[in-house]
């Protein structure tokens, strides 16, 4: 499995080369559940708890981190911690809750919706204080228990809507 | 087969129906009580909405095709990583057509009971779509 991003209007994008395949068996079921355990303490002992100390616990040495919507920024472990110290300075109640997982192999992806308050403007709309939800779809690939890649898509324009002085309806999880 | 690889398969299947516009699979691959959980509430849900937001996108980017990139399924769920891309051709919300191509990832997880999608909630990476709309050439 490699990861290749490009920048640019059209191919600024992660890439999911050679795992564009189905998993289908029960041979690697095991495997499955302890990543997901390992995921869902990743997300409640060192996300929501701010615990930067454990990251290096989760994270190997050679993760990559690349969102979406900034598919030219691709994050190592260093680069992962100091978005996350920027994240809980300026959202400091920001929490995240998982609502749902599929793993097969090493690979899961999980659904979730992260909760915060309005503290920073969002693009060019000032904070209104409000409680903004983001719907997020992550997908994790672990070796021997590490994090090895991360590929995250977060509904941006719903944060935007919530943000607006007349917000928009929004779909919920 | 196992029901994981079936709904896999189903998945996969609709993908490539959906690129080649046979909205024919739809009432065969959705259930009845179909709901989406990508519709803002107060605008049409179920097998009519996921009609008329396909005519939306057709309209919109009529040689548009959405390739699944990836798709991992456990029992009677399936989440899936898809590539979109197409030519900005026709009005898309209150933007009328740019002529421009465009590209984003979106992603889903689809419920599957007894071969029939129940249930669906998805995202894509429409800020990255209005960007390459509303950048100046």
């Amino acid at each position: 499995v490699t990861l290749a991003a490009r920048s640019g209007n059209i191919d600024s994008r992660v890439t999911f080369k050679g795992v564009s395949r189905s998993y289908s068996g029960d041979d690697s079921m095991d495997q499955a559940a302890q990543n997901k355990s390992i995921i869902q303490r990743f997300y409640e002992e060192a996300l929501n708890r701010r615990n930067i100390h454990l990251i290096d616990s989760f994270l190997a040495p050679q993760v990559s981190v690349q969102s979406q919507s900034n598919a030219a920024l691709l994050l190592n472990r260093d680069g992962f911690k100091n978005v996350l110290t920027v994240q809980w300075r300026n959202t400091p109640d920001h929490q995240y809750r998982i609502v749902d997982m599929v793993a097969r192999g090493d690979e899961v992806i999980v659904r979730l919706v992260a909760t915060f308050q309005h503290r920073i403007p969002v693009g060019n709309i000032p904070p209104t204080g409000r409680i903004l939800e983001a719907k997020e779809i992550c997908f994790y690939q672990l070796q021997r228990g590490l994090i090895i890649r991360v590929c995250t898509l977060v509904d941006e324009a719903g944060i935007m809507q919530q943000s607006l002085p007349t917000p928009g309806p929004v779909a919920r999880w | 087969m196992s029901t994981a690889e079936n709904n896999i398969r189903l998945i996969h299947y609709l993908s490539l129906q959906m690129n080649q516009r046979n909205v024919a699979v739809i009432d065969a691959l959705f259930s009845p009580h179909f709901v989406s959980y990508d519709i803002p509430p107060g605008q049409p849900n179920g097998i009519a909405g996921l009609r008329q937001n396909l005519a939306i996108m057709w309209t919109a980017f009529p040689d548009y095709q959405s390739n699944i990139e990836l798709a991992v399924a456990e029992g009677s769920k399936v989440a899936v990583f898809e590539y979109f891309q197409g030519t900005h051709l026709g009005q898309f919300i209150t933007m009328p057509p740019t002529g421009r191509r465009v590209a984003m990832r979106t992603a889903g997880f689809y419920e599957i009971h007894e071969n029939r999608i129940v249930a669906q909630w998805g995202l894509a990476d429409t800020i990255t779509l209005f960007r390459q709309l509303q950048t100046p050439s």
